[in-house]
């Protein structure tokens, strides 16, 4: 039956209604606490791709609608569509997995066409930085951190179980790379991969190592820094103690969804912790240490995060009796952490090893990329 | 709070801020400064790193910033911030700090403390 135009008129009406409802409503808001109306900015600003999408962004984040409405969208889209929104993939058994390690994982490397990040081969960078440390006589360890998508991909999707070869290849070609240009690298992958049945390497809501996977690590690394007769074992001055805690994963925290949350147990952590023997402190850096260690959240957790001094640092230190210095950065261990460096050259005094850790998805993702970072020429040691 | 305070106009963001919720840093803005009502400041242009820049001032706090706030919701090229500062960054930072300036000045940068939005 056609429409009338009183009823065309209403239903184009209302349709308009909804639309610039949401817009004419958040302005009046904004008005209304004497702000500039947001979506003036776009006429304030040159069109470039840059401001666009951060209009847009600022748009959507600030939306009073959003706010709202937002978190019990969100949670029936998890309930219905099993869909963990825009950072993360719900695995199976309650495992979660950032989105951007599993789009490290599927997308081409090098990227193919246009890329937006200026500075993405690794290599020029490593290897400027490990020649820049050997002039000093010091020697470069590089810790690719894996994602836990590589390590653990039948807990993301079952046809995992189907594919025999790594599905970490990108980052099999780097280290390929690296080791042909003669640059110490400890593949981590292939012993988690062969350990992976006898212990959780990974926490099932978090990005990062288990307690028992990082330490997993931290006794790799001393062994071989000794066989290697880079670093001596030094006196006993560190012991360890167990600390036992529960906690929600990065990624179900990032979720930011308290009716998600409560869907999920806290995670148990069997930490430990370690003390120094004589008076029984938390293990704290020493920046005068022989050897310095930088990286990213790798790093953080368990040692800046609760409950502290019971991450990869203080496990090094443990297991090697010997204080040790550290750089860590989140997100940063591309680039940010030789720019730090670089800025605090004194570091460098009496090192005769550096560990470079950085997860496996910043070799395309990390912050500024892999900018070529020279270390001051005036040796600081 | 803070060694300096100054009223200025947000001229620039160049590029854009990394939006992942695992990464901390600080992003470096380029202001024109207005009035300067605490410190000595000689120059008309001064580089500001802010931390975590998709966050609300009055929540972006945390252990590794340390005491850092203000009112401001979000960073808006053409705002008028009132800002308390301090210098150089690195030494009240010790994160990581994107600077898309840092070929062409070499200059300090000033870590902003406190950010409020200047209602004009």
């Amino acid at each position: 039956m056609p429409l009338n135009r009183p009823k065309m008129f209403f239903l184009s009406m209302s349709f308009l209604l909804i639309i610039f409802s949401v817009p004419i409503i958040q302005s009046v808001m904004e008005l209304a606490r004497h702000e500039r109306p947001q979506c003036i900015d776009i006429l304030l600003q040159p069109p470039t791709a840059a401001n666009l999408r951060r209009f847009e962004n600022d748009l959507e984040r600030l939306s009073w609608f959003s706010r709202e409405l937002q978190p019990l969208m969100r949670y029936l889209q998890f309930i219905v569509l099993k869909d963990a929104g825009e950072k993360a993939l719900l695995g199976k058994d309650g495992w979660f997995f950032y989105k951007s390690g599993v789009r490290y994982l599927t997308e081409p490397w090098p990227p193919r066409g246009h890329s937006s990040q200026k500075y993405e081969d690794p290599l020029p960078a490593i290897l400027r930085f490990r020649d820049d440390l050997l002039e000093r006589g010091i020697q470069l360890l590089v810790i690719p951190a894996p994602n836990k998508s590589s390590i653990y991909p039948e807990q993301l999707t079952s046809r995992a179980k189907t594919i025999s070869a790594p599905v970490y290849t990108h980052t099999l070609q780097v280290i390929d790379l690296l080791r042909a240009n003669n640059v110490d690298v400890l593949d981590l992958f292939d012993l988690y991969s062969s350990q992976k049945n006898d212990f959780l390497c990974y926490l099932p809501q978090d990005t990062h190592w288990s307690p028992e996977g990082m330490r997993f690590a931290g006794t790799t690394v001393a062994e071989m820094l000794v066989s290697r007769s880079w670093i001596t074992k030094g006196d006993s001055q560190f012991e360890r103690k167990i600390i036992r805690l529960h906690r929600y994963g990065d990624i179900l925290r990032m979720l930011s969804n308290p009716m998600i949350e409560r869907l999920y147990s806290p995670e148990e952590l069997n930490c430990t912790q370690v003390v120094q023997s004589q008076n029984g402190r938390l293990f704290a850096p020493l920046p005068d240490a022989e050897i310095l260690v930088m990286g990213d959240s790798f790093l953080r957790i368990y040692e800046q995060d609760e409950p502290k001094s019971a991450g990869f640092t203080a496990h090094l230190a443990y297991e090697l009796q010997q204080p040790i210095a550290a750089i860590i950065i989140d997100g940063g261990a591309s680039t940010l952490v030789r720019q730090q460096l670089s800025r605090k050259p004194d570091l460098l005094k009496n090192k005769k090893v550096v560990i470079w850790e950085f997860v496996e998805r910043d070799i395309r993702f990390g912050l500024e990329g892999w900018k070529v970072v020279p270390l001051p020429h005036t040796p600081a040691i | 709070m803070g060694s300096y305070e100054v009223t200025a106009k947000l001229s620039e963001i160049r590029g854009e801020f990394p939006d992942d919720p695992l990464y901390d840093y600080a992003y470096v803005m380029k202001y024109e400064v207005m009035q300067v009502h605490r410190g000595t400041i000689d120059s008309n242009v001064i580089y500001v790193g802010h931390y975590k820049p998709l966050k609300p001032r009055s929540a972006v706090a945390d252990v590794r910033s340390g005491e850092i706030g203000g009112n401001l919701k979000t960073f808006r090229v053409g705002d008028t911030h009132r800002i308390a500062l301090e210098a150089p960054i690195e030494d009240y930072f010790m994160g990581g700090i994107m600077n898309p300036y840092s070929e062409e000045y070499s200059g300090p940068v000033y870590w902003a403390v406190w950010t409020n939005l200047v209602i004009q």
